[in-house]
């Protein structure tokens, strides 16, 4: 019989599995709401139009940067899918080589993002156009930046081959990684139709 | 009724002693504090709500008697059962013994959907056709009034008159429909008229305006600030007369206005 | 002189880190920050002090966390060489360390749920200080006694600090002292994350107050712009990153509390027979989840509205007010049933134990209260009624805020049914939950003036709101915050509070709070405006008779601090089974060990057993089966674990 202390926090690992999903689905929603209302906000001005100066006669952004960012998240989020069926395939070692790749890809999006962000040249005050661009690629970059983040700390259990016996772990990172990826593409999409 | 069930249902033992027709108490009591508190009620809510001093108005007060009205015996149900049940039910100290478990009948809960549902949809009759007659009724031309809020004072400007307020105090004739186009300068206000039945927001940016209503009674009356604006939200009064018609001219005249 | 040394190096390590080493490392950021972002004005423009008193707020979160040792775990996940031992684990969860662990990131749900209670305390008891000032002021016509700059403030603390007390009060000190406890868990699914949620909370606190000392903030509780944007002083800063970090807070919460309840149930505990109150909770937190994101976003807004000169919300650039309007009350609404789901919850669960008697409907009640989560997203427009914006939608809103009066009248019939005929013991729980259910339909009730559109347009931003928003959230959802408090402080303290002191608490809140705000819905009928510093003479009687009451409430505030202060200090030990309650906390000692179960009990069915083994097919009264008396089996809800 198991006594009690010890027992205390050695969790099951069908347990350890469905926390870490159910964990990371609801920040994935609760993030998701985040962006939504960002995007309602947008759509919302942009039907006002109040006073006529929702753009103010500022130009859309310009079309390039964005899409080069965009471009590296997606090859970002691509790598992990890769490697995520690598580890799948290998029972828990997948090519550490490509998770490295993905988590660097995700560090050029970020700067690509933060390129992005500083570039955005609107005077301020800044009408309400801009403001949601500026809003947009900020919050992009910080998504951005928190994956890079969770991505340094991945890399730390590889390195320490403490990732083997945790393979849910690749999984939920993995939810989160594609949720980054979905958000930016979507953020950028919203960005040249406002 | 319940008692040959319960009779019946104990096989032959002996049976408990005949208990009170709970059910049948608290709902007499109920339908008789109901009926005292409608009827206090209806007494005493004239003095309670403000006088009225336009059509609209009227309708709102009217409305706010009919629904207490009606929460009445809403509300007595809930205090009745409730203090019944503590009175009646009520054990001295810690229960040696539980009580009998008690499901609800299907019956029950439908009907008791049917009823809070049947309230509802009271209300929500009510409401929407009071604010259809608001705007379907409304007057052709009405007197247009412009109010622009600021911090943190009101101006009026009667745009088919050519004449703005020049203080704190405006006219409105008597038994003719006004309608006030509202906006702001800086940031929200919320401008309201309580005796006249009228409020709605003053946006910067845009004009909003208020349900065309018709002041009845010749008096004076307060335009307040309802939606807080700084420091001096509650200093943001004016104050507004309503006059006869002839009183109202002298006055756009004296406020630099042709009548 | 090894003895000092180990006594030396103990005291450090509890020592730091803590939230002493967290206070002390989050100043000395907040102070650094400070200096660098002061220095990197730009020289040609005037100083954005609101940009620096943001980085000053983000370095204390930052530093305050460092220093507390939140980032440890997140280090240690990612780069130590092997996962935390058993004795680690513990060690984080407080075993060995005293009252210390209450004063450390500890993350036992215990020593959690303590934390938030006691900061719910003195939450409540801040924002009450601010209510009397406010009623202080309100007694007399004319802005007397304070300012109406500092009343404002007053005005907006007392608010949100109200605001954030109810909406922790049940969910922080129950739903994670008992709830873990409920469902027959040792601890919460994130424990790490739990301390987080509440050291967050904490966190947001001194930023909170700091607004005192930077000019204070002119919006109320609602923070509307482009009032928030104004810059007149930096103190509205205070209030965004307050409600950024608070949300953040209430959404790691709500998700420790999902999972938890999703995967942690323990064997035979299936939804089924999940205590209401673990219901009610768990849709609360969901609720929370949803409604969050949008007032975070509304903030964010404001602060790039004040810092970088963004204009969400200037209507000269093409903002809107009305942007700010949906994003808060998107958040507003929803944001009173994550208050009320909890107490009406607890309340439920309350009145069965002292009914002696399974909850009336008990399925239908869940129904209910997830009617009530699903519905409460979609009438925030109700909040818009007046504002001028698009009226087209006016109806939908009405009508769907009507239909809540519906699961909430389902809520009423469970708990009259349960108390119907059933064995009333009434306990001082038991009058906090009369009380509840008495305020609460007249709160109801007054609530269906405001959901109308015609009422409406003679109550919207008078004291009748106000009036009616104190009626639910203080004397029905505060008041079945009281009822838990006395139902389960006995558990969580191991002390009885004095009965007749808690009568005498329960009578002279009621006597105030009625009288209080029965005149001030008075006032509000007369056509009386909210935020009144100046209140005009018309309403002064109302006012004066409002502010007398108060008196009254402060009474039983001070009866109740000396209630709990007395209990802890000298009074009797309570029982672990105090009340004769059936759910699972009852069957564990009082003090709860560490571990909270020796072995994890098996679940056979609801904690609702009241009298029989199987419930009788009966209708409401009518058509009673007596059945012959049965031997009273005090049957909790577990069975120990056959065979071990």
């Amino acid at each position: 019989m198991n006594t009690a202390l010890e027992q205390m926090h050695e969790i099951e690992p069908h347990i350890q599995i469905g926390r870490a999903r159910a964990g990371v689905l609801m920040l994935i929603v609760s993030d998701a709401l985040s962006v939504i209302a960002i995007l309602a906000a947008g759509g919302y001005l942009s039907a006002l139009n109040v006073l006529g100066q929702f753009k103010g006669g500022d130009p859309a952004p310009a079309f390039f940067p964005g899409l080069l960012a965009v471009i590296v998240l997606v090859l970002s989020g691509l790598a992990y899918y890769m490697w995520e069926r690598g580890v799948r395939k290998n029972g828990g070692a997948g090519q550490r080589v490509i998770f490295i790749l993905s988590w660097a890809l995700m560090i050029i999006a970020l700067a690509a993002q933060i390129w992005v962000s500083v570039a955005l040249k609107y005077a301020s005050p800044f009408h309400g156009y801009a403001s949601m661009l500026l809003l947009l690629a900020w919050y992009s970059a910080f998504h951005l930046l928190l994956g890079a983040i969770i991505g340094l700390l991945v890399l730390g259990r590889i390195l320490n081959g403490r990732l083997a016996e945790r393979g849910y772990i690749v999984e939920v990172v993995g939810y989160w990684w594609y949720y980054t990826v979905a958000a930016g593409l979507i953020m950028w999409l919203f960005s040249l139709v406002a | 009724m319940s008692e040959a069930n319960i009779e019946g249902n104990t096989g032959g033992a002996a049976p408990t002693r005949k208990e009170p027709d709970h059910i049948r108490r608290v709902l007499t009591i109920w339908v008789v504090l109901s009926i005292v508190g409608i009827v206090i009620w209806v007494i005493v809510s004239p003095y309670i709500l403000p006088p009225s001093a336009s059509d609209i108005d009227s309708a709102a007060n009217f409305t706010l008697v009919v629904f207490t009205g009606l929460s009445i015996p809403v509300a007595m149900f809930v205090f009745v059962f409730l203090g019944y049940s503590l009175f009646v039910f009520r054990v001295k100290g810690r229960p040696t013994e539980d009580a009998i478990p008690l499901k609800p009948r299907p019956g029950l809960q439908i009907g008791w959907m049917g009823v809070t549902g049947a309230l509802c949809l009271f209300l929500l009759i009510w409401g929407l056709s009071a604010f259809y007659q608001q705007t379907a009724s409304a007057a052709v031309s009405p007197l247009v009034v412009k109010v622009t809020g600021q911090q943190w004072a009101w101006t009026f400007n009667y745009p088919q008159y050519g004449a703005s307020s020049q203080g704190q105090l405006i006219e409105l004739p008597v038994n003719r429909p006004v309608e006030f186009d509202v906006t702001s300068e800086d940031v929200l206000h919320g401008f309201a008229i309580r005796a006249l039945g009228v409020r709605v927001d003053a946006n910067p940016g845009e004009v909003t305006t208020t349900p065309i209503t018709t002041p009845t009674q010749i008096g004076q009356y307060s335009v307040a600030c309802v939606e807080l604006c700084g420091l001096y939200h509650s200093y943001m009064w004016s104050t507004v007369k309503v006059v006869s018609a002839s009183d109202f001219s002298s006055w756009i005249i004296s406020q630099g206005g042709h009548p | 002189m090894i003895q000092v040394q180990a006594r030396r190096s103990n005291l450090l390590n509890q020592l730091f880190p803590s939230v002493i080493s967290g206070l002390v490392l989050g100043v000395i950021g907040a102070v650094v920050i400070n200096i660098i972002a002061t220095h990197l004005q730009l020289a040609d423009q005037p100083a954005n002090t609101d940009a620096i008193v943001v980085a000053t707020y983000v370095g204390w979160v930052i530093f305050f966390f460092v220093g507390i040792g939140a980032f440890n775990g997140v280090w240690k996940w990612g780069f130590a060489r092997r996962d935390a031992t058993s004795a680690e684990e513990l060690a984080i969860a407080g075993h060995g360390q005293g009252l210390w662990r209450y004063f450390r990131y500890t993350t036992d749900h215990k020593v959690v749920g303590m934390q938030y209670l006691a900061t719910t305390l003195v939450l409540f008891f801040l924002g009450s200080m601010g209510a009397f000032m406010i009623r202080l002021e309100q007694a007399v016509p004319g802005a007397i006694f304070f300012t109406p700059s500092t009343y404002n403030t007053i005005v907006g603390m007392h608010g949100i600090m109200m605001i954030v007390a109810t909406i922790i009060m049940v969910s922080g000190p129950f739903g994670n002292f008992v709830l873990p406890i409920m469902i027959g868990a040792r601890d919460m699914a994130f424990p790490r994350l739990n301390a987080l949620s509440y050291w967050l909370l904490f966190a947001a606190i001194p930023v909170f107050l700091s607004t005192l000392f930077i000019g204070g903030f002119p919006t109320g509780w609602t923070g509307y712009a482009p009032l928030s944007d104004q810059i007149l002083t930096p103190g509205m800063d205070a209030y965004c990153i307050t409600i950024i970090l608070f949300g953040i807070s209430t959404t790691v919460a709500a998700m420790n509390i999902v999972t938890t309840v999703l995967v942690l149930r323990t064997k035979g505990m299936t939804l089924a027979r999940l205590p209401i109150f673990v219901w009610g909770v768990v849709l609360s937190v969901i609720l929370g989840l949803t409604a969050f994101p949008s007032f975070i976003v509304s903030q964010m807004m404001v602060l790039g509205d004040r810092v970088f000169h963004t204009s969400f919300f200037i209507a000269s650039y093409g903002g809107s007010n009305w942007l700010y309007e949906h994003l808060f009350w998107f958040m507003g609404h929803p944001e009173v049933y994550v208050v009320a789901l909890p107490a009406m919850a607890a309340a439920a669960e309350i009145t069965a134990v002292f009914s002696r008697k399974t909850i009336f409907g008990r399925r239908m009640l869940v129904g209910s209260l997830i009617t009530i989560c699903l519905l409460s997203v979609l009438v925030w427009g109700h909040h818009l009624y007046t504002s001028g914006s698009n009226t087209a939608l006016d109806g939908p809103y009405m009508l769907d805020t009507e239909l809540i009066s519906i699961p909430t009248g389902f809520f009423f019939l469970a708990l009259i049914g349960t108390f119907w005929r059933g064995k009333i013991w009434v306990t001082v729980p038991l009058l906090f939950v009369v009380g509840m259910l008495v305020n609460f339909v007249i709160g109801g009730i007054t609530g269906i003036y405001l959901a109308d559109l015609p009422t409406d347009e003679i109550l919207h931003g008078g004291m009748f709101v106000t009036a009616h928003f104190h009626f639910t959230l203080v004397g029905s959802m505060v008041v079945g915050f009281f009822a838990a408090f006395y139902f389960w402080f006995p558990k969580m303290l191991g002390r009885r509070l004095n009965h007749s002191l808690g009568v005498l608490h329960f009578w002279l809140f009621e006597i105030g709070f009625l009288g209080t705000f029965i005149a001030l819905f008075y006032a509000g009928l007369q056509g009386e405006p909210r935020w009144s510093a100046n209140v005009a003479p018309s309403y002064a009687t109302a006012n004066l008779i409002a502010s007398l009451f108060a008196i009254v409430i402060a009474v039983s505030v001070f009866t109740l601090v000396y209630n709990v202060v007395t209990s802890v200090a000298r009074g009797e030990l309570a029982s672990a089974d105090e009340w004769g309650g059936k759910t699972l906390e009852w069957t564990v000692p009082t003090p709860v060990p560490l571990e909270n179960f020796a072995e994890l009990p098996v679940i056979t069915s609801t904690p609702y057993e009241y009298g029989l083994a199987e419930p009788a097919d009966e209708g409401f009264g009518l058509d009673a089966v007596e059945v012959p008396a049965q031997e009273v089996s005090a049957q909790p809800q577990s069975q120990p674990e056959s065979g071990a």
